[in-house]
């Protein structure tokens, strides 16, 4: 297929037609090298019940360079910052070609079910739930009923 | 009867775990059926262009991250296996693409050569391909390859029947 890698073309092909539980990735309408996703918080995770919405972009030599991802919806989490930042070793120095799409969106979602504040990204946050966790929790669910859901 | 199904459906099956042991020729890199497998000492098997791009890249297999020897490209364990026919075109391979090198003319690997030639038919000017994980520009106009990134690497290109002698493909001897 001309102009688009073949490969981003059978992994959205693959993403439509097998979403991954709990996360929809769709292309832009006008740029097939960005995604709309919607990610649900993992269950028994203080980001249950939320939804949560990133962007996610596919550089010209991917799949050599990995995504960008970045959450648009805002979250309380240590290893995500005020700007939606991700603090995930796959994104940067651990990422390899192998990796997909898929894999990635899947590995975001385990982040929000095991927070690391031992490899933090937002200090603040991870400062609170190093020294207070269940304050911490608290207030992951506060952010997440207040922006990550319709309510 | 119910005998004679069963003789029926038995060579089915068996063509069906043909199918199925076809699949591990799909590289995990470009997500297609590997053109040109190489096995690299870990044992996974990838493209060797792909390989070539990681080679460049990370330096690690994709899917164990043991290092890639230095010399690998110059001298890959290539896996000899039957071509595999391309699936969802016309695409007969009459006429092929090649590009220039330092020392003559190198025809592309069967995926891309079918790329190009597909835009050659679209009529597009020019047009961006993935080639060893590097975006390049093909200019059908003025006949020219180069890298996005930097375009002073420009390569001649040409189309021409399949038996044209050349170098060899995608940088096989």
């Amino acid at each position: 297929m001309v102009n688009v890698s073949r490969r981003i073309l059978v992994e959205t092909k693959n993403l439509l037609r097998e979403p991954p539980p709990g996360i929809s990735a769709t292309p832009d309408e006008d740029n097939c090298r960005y995604f709309h996703v919607i990610m649900a918080g993992p269950a028994g995770s203080p980001y249950e019940g939320g939804l949560f919405r990133l962007e996610l972009f596919l550089p010209e030599n991917y799949p050599l360079y990995p995504p960008s991802v970045r959450f648009l919806t805002k979250i309380y989490h240590p290893n995500i910052d005020k700007l939606g930042r991700i603090c995930l070793d796959i994104l940067k120095d651990q990422w390899s070609p192998a990796l997909q799409i898929r894999t990635v969106l899947l590995s975001i979602q385990a982040l929000l079910g095991s927070p690391n504040p031992d490899d933090p990204l937002a200090n603040d946050v991870a400062k609170m739930w190093k020294n207070n966790e269940i304050e911490a929790i608290m207030r992951a669910k506060e952010w997440t009923q207040a922006y990550a859901t319709d309510e | 009867m119910a005998e004679g199904e069963s003789i029926e459906i038995q060579p089915k099956t068996e063509l069906e775990l043909k199918d199925k042991a076809a699949e591990w020729l799909e590289c995990a890199v470009c997500l297609q059926t590997c053109i040109h497998p190489a096995q690299l000492p870990c044992g996974h098997i990838f493209c060797f262009l792909c390989i070539k791009g990681i080679a460049n890249q990370s330096k690690k297999c994709a899917m164990c991250r043991q290092e890639i020897p230095r010399d690998f490209i110059e001298h890959p364990n290539l896996l000899r296996m039957e071509s595999i026919p391309e699936t969802s075109s016309n695409y007969d391979g009459t006429y092929q693409w090649f590009y220039e090198g330092r020392n003559g003319w190198w025809r592309y690997d069967d995926r891309t050569s079918e790329d190009i030639e597909q835009a050659f038919e679209m009529k597009l000017n020019q047009f961006q391909i993935l080639i060893c994980g590097e975006l390049y520009i093909i200019d059908l106009d003025a006949k020219v390859q180069y890298p996005k990134r930097d375009p002073c690497r420009k390569r001649s290109i040409k189309r021409d029947i399949r038996e044209t002698p050349c170098k060899g493909v995608a940088g096989i001897i």
